[in-house]
């Protein structure tokens, strides 16, 4: 019996055994076949199913003004993308659709019946329309996203800054020129993701994104720009210009603080507009200068020593004729004028004589050191560099002509360089638009530094020639632009322009500009206002130009906050306007006044005013400042209305005090004094 | 036998609790990547609307629209000699 069962379980034994084999072998063939033959296969399979790559499409970098606020910027817009494979009901959708959107219904349904899997129906469409596309909950049609550029300023810059393409590429301005820093790089990452397509990020899987675009910052100063440009736009029209630009330049930096374009564009829109408006005129356009050349050409005389600024040449009335050709002047009764008055007057007579003492390849290398024929490289989009004839081409007069700008075309840049050498003192300086830039992670990349290339002229030849200036807006041709607060110096210029095909010049056709810098002996700003081919009010630059350089300067010392201090200035870096104690006490403070500035101040009795106080009672806070602004003091005002309080007796004398409270309130009986004065 | 079988018990023990801290890691590893994802959505709807306001904002301020307001309102830019300078 116990044979039996021992023999009856081996049996059993062996066949476990081999059925354990069998399966064994089974699973372990199986295992191999999974993890060897068919494991790449099904490792693919699995990454497929749970990795996926996230692409983040970099966002374009900012482009700022220079104080921080955002000149252009990219937004995520929708649109609506369908995969007309997916949609069913077509008729019935495409109605639908056509009904939110307000595309035409036979749009639509030629959209939904091609055979493709992805097309757009409408790229930019507002939040409202894609809410109502998402409610309608339409199967294969989809709200998609997409960054469109955006200029929160309208047309402001726009000549500048450019626009971007469909592709969020760069077409046109700074947008196209830095387009490699703005667009940042695209980046795919491998995240996992269950069941229900949500990502997990864990470890393994890195979190870089993608490398957004640099933020460019320009040296533009947006309130500058505005002016510069709502002024040019007005004078522009009443002048029925067919264009115009401005260029506003710190002359001892060489940044640019303004630049604006007549007529403009808005770059969100840019396509509304034809190609024409999106030229940057003033650094692509060459014009021939006319009299603005006549400053540089005298500077240049003076340093060669050919001439002095007293030195007599006879101008003969306004007509002088040379080697076949006859100079004419504005006014017939130009006799004989020092250099200086033929720079007031704008003598072409007189400059041709000067041009004609040069000899010529002199004047040629002048020509070259004002940087005329060179790009500047000032950073911007399509920059040009005019055109200097090369010395064999000069004619015997080409010296004369060229002396008051003709037969050489300069540009508005070009100007401005050599503008801000006579502003300056003497060196040149290169002009510069981008002030930095910085990456994604706010590292500084690029940051700008004023450029001095070289000295061109002495100190000496630069009070000279500025003075001569001072006199063309004093009492010359450039008296449009006069302050009253700030002397400015200038040139006007009216340039004929020449017929591209006949080469001849136009008898009604002139550019008018002019360039001048703000104050006169310590320049804080230098303006280039080119209006072409004016056709209402004039076209001498002194009538049509001036007054816009005028405006702007008249404004834009008062946004720096310089403001007049007799003939001298003050800069003034910071107004602190306390609100303290239970009155109003306004206390106007840190006004800096830089030594040598005042130093410079011509002889005026308002600043060196002495004397006793005046009786101030009754006065309003205006009358009672206009009084105290001659005095070296210190204002504290308390309260508002008519003045019952004066820290500072009348009739005493108030050289020994540093600062004068004043006390005001409304007051009736106050009110009848102040009528009374 | 008898002798081995305590360390197979503890062996078995150990191993039984660093298969369970393993789930646990991998499962609050997971758990941490749902909230990272959902911590970078919020992330990114913040960064979206701050973006907007910012926008907005330097629309709203923009110098044409300030200007066409105040002029609308009488305000004109001081004219020369307007300005009262005083100083320390």
């Amino acid at each position: 019996m116990i044979r039996v069962w021992k023999t009856t379980l081996k049996l059993r034994m062996l066949i476990g055994f081999i059925v354990i084999l069998i399966f064994g072998g089974l699973l372990i063939s199986k295992a191999f076949d999974l993890q060897v033959i068919e494991g790449p296969k099904l490792r693919a399979l699995a990454r497929r199913q749970f990795h996926a790559n996230v692409y983040f499409t970099p966002e374009r970098g900012n482009i700022y003004s220079s104080n921080n606020s955002i000149l252009a910027t990219s937004i995520n817009v929708p649109g609506i993308a369908v995969d007309p494979l997916m949609v069913r009901h077509k008729l019935k959708n495409a109605e639908k659709l056509s009904k939110i959107t307000g595309i035409s219904y036979s749009k639509i349904i030629k959209i939904l019946n091609r055979r493709i899997q992805f097309a757009w129906i409408k790229r930019r469409i507002s939040e409202k329309t894609a809410k109502g596309i998402e409610k309608e909950g339409i199967e294969g049609v989809v709200i998609v996203k997409q960054p469109v550029r955006y200029y929160p300023n309208g047309t402001l810059l726009a000549h500048v800054l450019g626009f971007v393409g469909i592709d969020d590429n760069g077409l046109s301005g700074i947008e196209y020129k830095y387009n490699n820093f703005l667009k940042g790089n695209k980046r795919a990452l491998k995240v996992l993701h269950d069941g229900l397509g949500q990502y997990i990020f864990i470890r393994g899987f890195g979190l870089k994104k993608a490398t957004h675009g640099d933020n460019i910052y320009l040296t533009i100063n947006k309130q500058l720009q505005f002016i510069t440009q709502y002024y040019l736009d007005k004078e522009a029209k009443a002048a029925d210009s067919k264009g115009a630009f401005a260029i506003l330049m710190d002359p001892n930096t060489g940044a640019i603080l303004a630049m604006a374009d007549y007529p403009d564009f808005n770059p969100n829109y840019y396509w509304k507009y034809s190609a024409g408006y999106w030229r940057n005129r003033a650094v692509t356009d060459d014009f021939e200068p006319g009299s603005t050349m006549k400053p540089f050409v005298v500077a240049a005389a003076l340093s060669e020593g050919i001439i002095k600024p007293d030195t007599i040449i006879n101008c003969y009335h306004g007509a002088y004729s040379l080697d076949g050709i006859t100079v004419h002047d504005v006014e017939n009764w130009f006799g004989k004028f020092s250099v200086n008055q033929i720079v007031e007057y704008s003598s072409n007579v007189g400059e041709c004589q000067i041009g004609m003492k040069f000899k010529k390849p002199q004047l040629y290398k002048w020509f070259g050191l004002w940087g005329f024929g060179h790009v500047p490289h000032a950073g911007l989009l399509g920059e040009a560099k005019g055109i200097v004839r090369p010395l064999r081409e000069w004619s015997e007069v080409g010296p004369c002509e060229m002396a008051f700008g003709q037969g050489i075309s300069v540009t508005g840049l070009q100007e401005m360089s050599g503008l801000s050498v006579i502003a300056n003192g003497g060196r040149m300086i290169k002009p510069y638009i981008i002030k930095k830039i910085v990456n994604a992670y706010g590292k500084v990349i690029y940051k700008a530094k004023p450029t001095y290339l070289k000295r061109i002229i002495t100190s000496k030849v630069d009070k000279e020639i500025k003075y001569m200036m001072r006199l063309v807006v004093k009492s010359g041709t450039g008296q449009y632009s006069n302050l009253i607060d700030f002397k400015v110096s200038g040139k006007t210029g009216t340039g004929q322009i020449a017929d591209p095909r006949t080469g001849k010049y136009y008898k009604n056709k002139y550019t008018a500009s002019f360039m001048a810098f703000v104050p006169y002996k310590h320049p804080e700003l230098a303006m280039l206002v080119v209006q072409q081919e004016p056709s209402k009010i004039g076209y001498y630059g002194g009538a049509v130009s001036a007054p816009v350089v005028r405006s702007v300067f008249k404004n834009a010392l008062n946004i720096l906050n310089i403001y007049p201090r007799g003939n001298a200035y003050i800069k003034q870096s910071k107004i602190k306007t306390n609100s303290a104690e239970s009155g109003n006490v306004a206390t106007i403070n840190s006004i800096k006044s830089s030594n040598s500035q005042t130093k410079n101040s011509d002889n005026n009795p308002a600043i060196n005013y002495s004397g006793t106080m005046q009786d101030l009672k009754g006065d309003t806070i205006y009358k009672a400042l206009n009084i105290l602004k001659h005095y070296r003091l210190r204002i504290k005002i308390k309260g508002s209305g008519y003045l019952y309080y004066q820290s500072i007796n009348p009739g005493t004398n108030p050289d020994s005090e540093k600062i004068i409270v004043l006390k005001f309130k409304p007051d009736k009986v106050l009110k009848k004094i102040n009528n009374k004065q | 036998m008898s002798k081995i079988k305590p360390y197979f018990i503890v062996l078995v023990i150990i191993l039984t609790v660093l298969g369970i801290f393993y789930v646990w890691t991998t499962m609050e590893s997971i758990k941490l990547g749902y909230n990272i994802t959902k911590l970078n959505n919020i992330k990114s709807k913040l960064e979206h609307k701050h973006k907007e306001l910012l926008i907005k904002k330097t629309a709203l301020s923009s110098p044409s629209r300030i200007y066409g307001i105040a002029s609308k309102m009488g305000f004109i830019y001081p004219k020369e000699g307007e300005i009262i300078m005083v100083h320390d």
